[in-house]
């Protein structure tokens, strides 16, 4: 008796899809996982190396790259993996935008992918933390301004809550335990709401005409080129370290997915942080909410289109302005 | 009887324990913390009598010598050395090997003159994606801070690149195996 049948693939996982979802466009979701699985996998890797106190986190970076085994690489391959990840999940949220797939009864669907768009970028911001160079440190700094800007509600983030555990620790903690639970535990909400919801169609298009398991067996493939994509990247390109942060300079930007913070900061200041981020953050809320017509075609739906491109393009402006303008000190 | 015999001896056992412990080597600096460049004192004991004491800062990627101390008829010893100007920052073990060994924790911080880069970019060149900064922050406040990159030793170099690139490229062939059997289906 073949494995496949002992497994029940064929009752549990044969189930029909429609044709449509075959299409390349709606494997950005499953992308985004796989990416998530080589992050885990390379990271548990990377844990065994790196040292998250202040004092050890640069020089355990400088062990990764220059004595671990397969270090530099499988770093590298987390670094760009990170970066395909980001790309993976705007494709995926511009196209479930573009079907009106948020809506009516796939709000909460939405809303999950929201959440777990939130810890990716979470776990990308924590990532940039960790080596302590002069852009981690930076980047840390700029946690501790936010959550002191932040008051009562950030709080517990800041180095004054507790002096027994650095913040560099904490951040650590977030990236390697609590971010990927939360993580996890919205993307089991997500896939049960998509298999018992089904994915959606427009009119027109058929509603079955494939299998779960093809789609299972494509998504596989594209994991496999997801995967040889890092390794490419991490060979031709490998991850940088930048020097030992100096203390009290402000002198790098962020990565470019966090550049239009940077530049509202370089308006407002450091209550920029603040309230930037989750003021963005909840406009990716709203679609569900605002959005109530009965069709999801896109011709009928052309002012939320407009909407939310222009949002994009903005923040896309916002990114240009912080990448050309010149660094400028925001907290130091 | 036996058992209370038994008891006894291993309580004396443990009171003795310390005891030893207190009379074997010791290692000790005047601080936890220094920057490159910078003097500590060394103390130990119960080491070597009479006898050379090798002192060594063990790093995460290097050992440097810090050269050697005599240890006197107690075995007792002290010495100032000068740490290396090229340590980088993080932490490090200080080992004295003599007849016995013993270590220290020393953490190496920042050193100003040191800070940011051994060929440190001038603040009013730095650069982040591509362009070039005109108000970065003056000399005084953060002398050698800077966005650029380390030059690195890399560790998968040789047969562990080849083997990369050859999983690298099994990956892909996968892939693509697969989707193109997929849509033969």
């Amino acid at each position: 008796m073949e494995l496949s049948h002992r497994l029940a693939v064929e009752e549990g996982l044969g189930y029909p899809i429609p044709k449509v979802a075959d299409r390349l466009p709606y494997f950005f979701g499953s992308i985004t996982f796989f990416g998530i699985l080589v992050q885990i996998v390379t990271g548990i890797y990377l844990t065994q190396f790196y040292n998250a106190s202040p004092d050890g986190a640069h020089q355990s970076l400088l062990y990764i790259i220059a004595r671990a085994p397969w270090g530099d690489f499988l770093r590298s391959v987390h670094r760009w993996s990170a970066n395909l990840i980001l790309l993976s999940v705007t494709f995926h949220l511009l196209w479930v935008f573009w079907r009106g797939s948020y809506r009516k009864p796939r709000e909460i669907t939405w809303w999950a992918g929201v959440l777990m768009l939130g810890m990716i970028f979470l776990l990308y911001f924590t990532g940039t933390v960790l080596p302590q160079d002069q852009a981690g440190y930076e980047a840390m700094a700029h946690y501790i301004a936010g959550a002191r800007g932040a008051g009562v509600f950030g709080a517990v983030f800041t180095p004054e809550f507790t002096p027994s555990v650095s913040v560099l620790s904490r951040l650590y903690a977030l990236h390697v335990g609590v971010l990927p639970m939360i993580f996890f535990g919205f993307l089991g909400v997500h896939l049960y709401l998509i298999r018992f919801l089904e994915i959606h169609t427009h009119p027109g298009e058929d509603r079955q005409g494939s299998t779960f398991l093809r789609h299972l067996r494509r998504m596989g493939a594209h994991g496999f080129l997801f995967l040889a994509l890092a390794g490419l990247l991490a060979l031709l390109w490998p991850a940088e370290l930048g020097y030992p942060a100096v203390e009290g300079a402000e002198v790098t930007k962020p990565p470019f997915f966090f550049l239009w913070i940077y530049a509202l900061e370089n308006w407002f200041g450091t209550p920029a942080l603040v309230f930037g981020p989750p003021l963005i953050y909840l406009v990716l809320f709203l679609p569900p909410v605002l959005d109530r017509k009965e069709s999801t075609l896109p011709r009928d739906r052309k002012g939320m289109l407009l909407v939310g491109y222009g949002f994009l393009l903005l923040l896309f402006a916002l990114a240009l302005y912080a990448w050309l303008a010149p660094a400028q000190q925001h907290i130091m | 009887m036996k058992h209370l015999y038994t008891a006894v001896s291993f309580l004396l056992f443990l009171a003795v324990t310390p005891q030893i412990h207190a009379h074997g080597p010791s290692l000790k600096i005047d601080k936890p913390a220094a920057s490159p460049g910078e003097e500590i004192t060394v103390r130990g004991e119960g080491l070597t009598t009479n006898g050379d004491v090798q002192l060594t800062l063990r790093g995460i990627l290097e050992d440097h010598s810090l050269g050697s101390v005599r240890g006197d008829e107690h075995g007792r010893f002290e010495k100032t050395v000068t740490l290396p100007s090229e340590l980088s920052p993080g932490e490090y073990t200080l080992v004295a090997a003599g007849d016995e060994t013993a270590t220290v924790k020393l953490t190496i911080q920042q050193s100003e003159e040191s800070a940011g880069s051994s060929e440190p970019a001038p603040m009013e060149h730095a650069e982040h994606g591509g362009h070039e900064s005109s108000e970065a922050p003056p000399h005084g406040e953060a002398p050698h801070a800077t966005p650029e990159a380390m030059e690195l030793e890399r560790s998968t170099v040789g047969s562990a690149r080849g083997l990369a690139w050859g999983l690298t490229l099994v990956s892909g062939l996968l892939g693509v195996g697969l989707l193109v059997r997929e849509r033969g289906r």
